[in-house]
């Protein structure tokens, strides 16, 4: 048994013009928590649907559970709990009815766990589906997949148009199943804040194309923004940060701005020696890691440069 | 297929099988022109209103079983079905709604209610027609199946991957499937023994190709 739950291989989907996904290579390991980040139509979506066996790909290999996707039989996709913003309960369904009809579609269903994860989002179980609010609804939906018995737990901006409450008390029931059950989580979502407090892992997609994946905290510590007051000559530059790789670099003739990945101690020590009392070193969080890992941010940039920490 | 599957989708379309019923029990109730002629297969489908009401149900059931309100389509295909699954569902299930009604229909006049109430009219029909009347239930059934097989698919067609299609390519299977039906039963009704073997075959032909653009969907990538 490998020890990667999803396996993706330079897989490609175009629709029409639009090159959706794009020699896109990755994979999520056994138990972790995976952010999938991007922009709008970065291809987020597209991807988690061909991992979810409703897309082909043109190109490339994917796999769940060592297998493709588009040949799971009902065993394996029972594995997969699926949670999409499009998803939407039949209107004329309370969540009694539903959580009575899963129980017979899912052999592992756990009903005493879905009846405890629906009273935190203090939904009445007899309340119609189109009688709820969209935090309920969106409660509703994440009760029945972290109560399904799954071992993978797929989610689409699962906490797009939620307050943060109901986006708290969401988090919270993900972490806690995946906690509890051991489960696998790939989530996409825009809410970077929200994300950085329970995922472990991150690939950051830009334009259909794979930006960078790996362990967040490795990401944080080989990742830095760095401030220099002046020019500095680019001799220096190569010299200060031998073995790092620059990924932005911007001047304002006052301050030079750069992102540069695979910073350690030595970096900065060469750093401070070189440019002694002109250098700040930042660290980043997600969302700043992510505005500077996608194309749209460099715009911006060195006006965001901020004072060294 | 999936039963539970099966039982929601009855349950979805529990209002317009209830409605559906009482249409149908009252327009054979009070019908006072006897389906005999059908036997002898002169009567053309655009002369008669019942059989062109089978075809018009034999569409909507299939519509109604292939379709569901926006984004609880994602919902379902969440539910550990695989794809062949929920289309070999939905087809049976649309089959089980038509065999229903029909059964219903031959209910009606095999138990004699029918001629009751068309005793209580002074029909000069009954009960000498009353047992002959059964044998329209075949052909009422082509009526709605072959539709509902046409329709179905194309449905099942322009499925197999969703996003290669345009939106209104349901619209346009619905109206091709009507066409093809029209011309199909038009020709079945009118002919004799051989066309309803035909049909029959037909039916099989399209519950077939149905499964199997759903297992092809399925193999496409491995």
């Amino acid at each position: 048994m490998s020890d990667s739950v999803i396996s993706v291989q330079h897989v490609c989907r175009r629709f029409g013009r639009v090159q959706a996904v794009d020699d896109v290579c990755l994979e999520v390991a056994r138990g972790s928590i995976f952010g999938l980040l991007g922009t709008n139509g970065a291809g987020k979506t597209t991807l988690i649907r061909l991992l979810m066996g409703h897309l082909y790909p043109d190109a490339g290999q994917l796999q769940v559970f060592d297998s493709n996707p588009r040949t799971h039989d009902a065993e394996t996709l029972r594995r997969v709990a699926y949670v999409s913003d499009r998803m939407q309960l039949p209107g004329g369904m309370n969540l009694q009815d539903v959580l009575k009809l899963n129980s017979t579609f899912f052999p592992k269903w756990n009903m005493e766990y879905a009846l405890n994860a629906a009273r935190q989002f203090d939904i009445d179980l007899s309340a119609k589906f189109s009688r709820m609010s969209l935090g309920q609804k969106r409660g509703a939906i994440l009760v029945q997949a972290v109560s399904q018995g799954a071992d993978l737990l797929v989610l689409d901006e699962p906490l797009s148009g939620l307050d943060p409450i109901n986006r708290r008390k969401c988090l919270d029931l993900l972490l806690v199943a995946a906690v509890d059950q051991g489960l696998t989580v790939l989530i996409s979502s825009h809410l970077l804040h929200d994300v950085e407090r329970i995922v472990d892992t991150i690939a950051v997609l830009n334009r259909g194309r794979l930006v960078t994946s790996g362990n967040l905290e490795d990401l944080k510590t080989r990742l830095r923004r760095i401030r220099i007051d002046g020019v500095p000559k680019d001799s220096e530059l190569d010299e200060a940060l031998a073995g790092c790789r620059v990924l932005k670099k911007g001047t304002n003739h006052e301050v030079t701005g750069l992102v540069v990945d695979g910073f350690d101690r030595s970096s900065q020590q060469r750093l401070e020696e070189i440019f002694a009392g002109r250098v700040y070193v930042e660290l980043m969080n997600l969302e700043e890691i992510f505005v500077e890992l996608s194309e749209q941010a460099s715009v911006t940039f060195p006006v965001e440069v901020g004072a060294g920490r | 297929m999936n039963l539970t599957f099966c039982r929601y989708l009855l349950w979805t379309m529990r209002t317009e099988l209830i409605v559906g019923c009482v249409g149908m029990t009252l327009l054979v109730l009070l019908r006072s022109e006897p389906f005999l002629s059908w036997r002898v297969g002169n009567v053309r489908l655009m002369a008669d209103s019942f059989a062109l009401l089978m075809t018009a149900i034999g569409i909507a059931v299939s519509l109604r079983v292939f379709h569901d309100p926006p984004g609880v389509s994602v919902w379902l295909q969440a539910r550990g079905m695989t794809r062949r699954t929920i289309c070999q569902t939905r087809f049976l299930t649309g089959l089980l709604v038509l065999a229903a009604l029909l059964a219903w229909l031959g209910i009606l006049m095999s138990t004699g209610i029918r001629q009751a109430v068309q005793l209580s009219f002074d029909s000069p029909w009954f009960p000498m027609v009353r047992w002959h009347e059964l044998k329209v239930i075949p052909q009422l059934a082509l009526c709605a199946a072959l539709p509902f097989s046409a329709v179905t698919l194309l449905l099942t067609a322009s499925r197999t991957d969703d996003s290669l299609y345009p939106g209104g390519w349901t619209t346009i299977s619905a109206i091709a499937g009507l066409l093809v039906s029209f011309l199909a039963i038009e020709w079945i009704v009118h002919s004799s023994s051989m066309g309803t073997v035909v049909a029959v075959l037909l039916l099989l032909s399209g519950l077939a190709v149905a499964v199997a653009l759903s297992a092809i969907s399925e193999q496409h990538a491995s």
